[in-house]
């Protein structure tokens, strides 16, 4: 096979790439070792960053975000609810800082309005009564999974081909890369340029063409509770820190963050003096958190490019060709947040575009993603006071997903596993952590035609992912677990 | 103001199958047995399949009886080492003989297990299965043209699996769609006990005719099983029989009727809704129960609360500690009449309501020796 250009990396990068790419014009093969989306893009919190949160330490990735913010409320209003967000100081935290941060806004032109304490618990009844400065910033959530799905298809539009469950290596032939080869089934795909998408995995593309770039993987930690009890992103008025992000999503809240750096961002596991130090920090905002349940937590690693610290370091990212280095034939793209996919794709693109000699100009900030075949969890109820056959198509009852949704997920979003469903419709990131509706996601897989087999191999995948979180809970909800596991493994006769 | 002090001979705090079993071995004696429970117990949170010892040293358990000998010379803390094989096995003999007259009969041998296709269509081994289940099982179906009702938007089961699991084990099974309005099992099982015409009418336009067998999902009544059995044998000239489901579970409900009814004849009075407020404990014997103001005094209590025994350990002046022996103590001092009916699931072992079974009738015969004994 023959392409113009080979992505390497599924996530909301390499699929913005493809997407780019394809539209203007050009012939493109992703290639993604797991399911899109299931790399840092899926474990970030999902905030649509206005830049406020940067603006102090790191003004350039600041105004980026607030930039990329406006274009992708533009682009992707249908994965994105517009919360607005906070910034919110409480007793322990440093004046100094609220002058830093409001001069910062200003320079980065990040919007910014002051709220009287009592305004701010208007909209946020929850919030800790003793705050003192409440400031309102234009943070939105983007719902990193629908993102991803959406650019999967724009690029789909464009044909683009896209592989899942795909590892590659690349092709290299007297020091120029010249595509990639797939490991399982040893295809090769000559390309005239490889792209390596791969975030905080890009040193391990860049060293099979002997080159380095210096990627630190650093592992962020999330917390989930079941309950949604804000409707506005909440953030600590304080220099970026451990545990002061709160983001309501559809019918639940992430926790964020902690920033730790790692050796092998494939070794991402949360730990329980992480999870418990991220709920002390954000009950500091929301002191109600106490009461929650906490129904997940998860870590995820961020492409951090060179710093001093976890937290110092820039959020900024970096296109390299590689040919300054004496290897031609690939370039990667690393470091960045979510919010800045776009961007970072547009300059891959424009690079891979003046490399390749092609001229076409990006549109990516101009043209709406496409629609997606699955609901969010507010379209579900919606829908359900509406339509009158609804009900009983019902596949994951905490998150309202229907049998039709699973369906389309495996029929045109590329799913294949249940983990890939969940990524898709939400169906096991609710209350029960899918242990209600997983086996009734296999049994639609059966129905489609995967094997006996394999089905059964992807729900003790699935299940086994989701009873990780043991090492998290406590009391009742441990026992919650136990009766999860017996209903598996002692009824259902899983090993 | 004060109360009038009540006096029972056996007082068992939870009315799951443990607290249930031990209650009704005490109750037919003759002695007066009451049952408080908080709520309505978990039984039909199982599948109301006993599982005794399904896997032991990674290997499917058939010869019972043999495995169980080396199970507990291995685990001598387990309830099964505590009560002993010759009284495991006595248990659960008890237990499916009894079931005959009455709501729902158990098949098995208590010495061997049989094999059964789970609602994911996978095989495992159980001891004792209701009689709705006890024809499906590989040996039966080897061979045999089954026809699996699934039930579109049913919860509890895996039709497409479940037939799938059927044909790799060389049963010709074909899958049919029966469209009934109903979500759950328990809908669709009061459905049955109200109108099983209609819906043998829904079957019968489904074609759910010219098989040896129809599988079902557990939904054939919770109360009138056997009619509606007969019912549809007599109607599609087939055997019927029912799938296992996850909970909540039809046939873990009607475990639950069997229990309550045997309770029932044994003069036991079981109330739900009922919580234990307060205990007390005087010179290595329990004195005093408190439940909702109520002083209940009884001369042997039976603490049968599963996964909640820590919530009860909490209450204020019940400050007793429980050895290894599942003997309960106070200061270190054996509370003389008070026994603990407690056991665990074990997935490595496949050990479910075996355990319960077992660690009821164990606490029961103890309280028996101990009220017949004459003491306290």
């Amino acid at each position: 096979m023959r392409v113009d250009a080979v992505i390497i990396g599924g996530g909301v990068t390499g699929l913005g790439i493809a997407r780019d790419l394809a539209q203007r014009g050009l012939r493109v093969a992703l290639f993604e070792r797991r399911d899109i989306a299931s790399g840092t893009t899926g474990r970030s919190h999902g905030l649509l960053h206005s830049g406020a949160r940067y603006v102090v330490r790191d003004p350039v990735s600041a105004s980026e975000c607030a930039k990329e913010n406006r274009v992708l409320r533009r682009i992707a209003p249908h994965v994105i609810e517009e919360t607005g967000g906070m910034f919110v100081a409480v007793e322990e935290d440093d004046l100094d800082y609220e002058r830093k941060f409001l001069e910062g806004c200003k320079r980065a032109s990040v919007r910014v309005e002051e709220l009287s304490v009592r305004e701010s618990r208007k909209i946020e009844p929850y919030l800790n009564p003793s705050a003192y400065t409440v400031f309102l910033v234009d943070d939105a959530v983007v719902d990193p999974f629908r993102l991803a799905i959406a650019n999967f298809l724009a690029a789909k539009e464009h044909n683009a081909e896209i592989y899942t469950y795909e590892p590659v290596r690349l092709i290299v032939h007297e020091g120029t890369v010249v595509g990639v080869e797939t490991v399982n089934t040893k295809q090769k795909i000559y390309s005239d340029v490889v792209i390596n998408a791969t975030g905080p995995w890009a040193d391990f593309i860049c060293r099979q063409a002997g080159l380095e770039i210096g990627v630190k993987p650093n592992k962020g930690t999330l917390v989930v509770t079941g309950k949604r009890v804000v409707n506005t992103v909440l953030n600590r008025l304080r220099p970026p820190s451990d545990g002061d992000i709160i983001v309501p999503h559809q019918t639940t809240m992430i926790l964020g963050t902690t920033s730790t750096y790692i050796k092998d961002p494939d070794e991402v596991m949360p730990t329980i003096e992480e999870v418990n130090l991220i709920l002390r920090e954000c009950g500091k905002m929301l002191p109600c958190l106490r009461e929650l349940r906490v129904i997940r937590a998860f870590s995820g690693a961020r492409p951090l490019l060179e710093g001093t610290s976890g937290r110092e370091a820039g959020r900024t990212f970096t296109v390299v060709d590689h040919e300054k280095q004496g290897v031609e034939g690939l370039v990667t793209v690393t470091g960045g947040k979510l919010t800045t996919y776009r961007l970072m794709a547009e300059r891959t693109s424009d690079l891979v575009c003046r490399k390749l000699g092609v001229r076409a100009t990006c549109r990516t900030s101009k043209e709406e993603l496409p629609k997606i075949p699955v609901r969010t969890c507010k379209e579900r109820y919606e829908a359900s006071l509406l339509e009158a056959k609804w009900e009983k198509e019902v596949v994951c009852e905490c998150e309202l997903v229907t049998r039709r949704e699973v369906e389309e997920s495996f029929k045109v979003l590329g799913a294949k596993t249940l983990e890939d469903i969940k990524r898709r419709t939400r169906a096991g990131m609710g209350e029960c952590q899918g242990q209600f509706c997983a086996y009734k996601v296999a049994d639609i897989m059966v129905e489609l035609g995967t094997s006996f087999h394999d089905a059964l191999r992807s729900l003790n995948e699935f299940l086994r992912n989701q009873w990780k979180t043991e090492q998290i809970l406590e009391g009742t909800q441990r026992a919650q677990l136990e009766f999860f596991k017996a209903m598996y493994k002692l009824v259902g006769g899983l090993e | 103001m004060n109360r009038q002090k009540k006096h029972v001979d056996a007082l068992v705090i939870g009315c799951g199958v443990a607290g249930m079993t031990a209650a009704e071995i005490i109750g037919k004696e003759g002695y007066s047995v009451h049952v408080l429970a908080s709520g309505y117990g978990c039984t039909q949170m199982s599948s109301g399949t006993i599982d005794v010892l399904g896997r032991y040293q990674g290997e499917e358990v058939v010869d019972l009886e043999a495995k169980l000998d080396g199970f507990i010379r291995e685990n001598p803390r387990h309830i099964y080492a505590l009560a002993g094989k010759e009284k495991v096995i006595q248990a659960l003999t008890e237990f499916a003989v009894e079931s005959a007259s009455h709501i729902v009969e158990y098949k098995g041998e208590p010495r061997r297990n049989t094999r059964i296709f789970t609602p994911l269509g996978t095989v495992k081994n159980t001891c004792l299965v209701q009689y709705t289940m006890s024809l499906n099982n590989p040996s039966e179906l080897t061979g045999k043209k089954v026809l699996v009702v699934a039930i579109p938007g049913l919860s509890g089961y895996a039709p497409n699996l479940f037939t799938e699991g059927l044909r790799r084990r060389n049963v010709k099974a074909r899958m049919v769609r029966v469209n009934v309005p109903v979500k759950t099992t328990f809908q669709l099982a009061r459905f049955f006990d109200l109108e099983a015409e209609g819906i043998i009418t829904h079957l019968k336009e489904a074609g759910a005719a010219g098989f040896d067998y129809v599988a079902m999902p557990p939904v054939l009544g919770l109360r009138r099983t056997r009619s509606i059995l007969k019912m549809l044998e007599e109607d599609f000239e087939a055997h019927f029989f029912e799938i296992p489901s996850f909970p909540p579970s039809v046939p873990g409900q009607r475990l639950h009727f069997l229990l309550e009814e045997k309770c029932e004849q044994a003069g036991v009075k079981v109330e739900m809704g009922k919580i234990v407020t307060g205990v007390k404990i005087k010179n290595g014997y329990l004195r005093e129960v408190e439940v909702d103001k109520e002083k209940i005094t009884p001369s042997v209590g039976v603490v049968a609360t599963g996964w909640m025994l820590k919530s009860i350990l909490r209450i204020k002046g019940l400050p007793f500690q429980v050895n290894e022996s599942l003997n309960v103590e106070k200061n270190g001092e054996r509370v003389e009449n008070l026994f603990l009916a407690l056991s665990s699931v074990s997935y490595e072992n496949m050990i479910g309501l075996g355990a319960a079974i077992t660690s009821g009738y164990l606490a029961g015969i103890n309280a028996l020796k101990y009220l017949r004994e004459g003491r306290g």
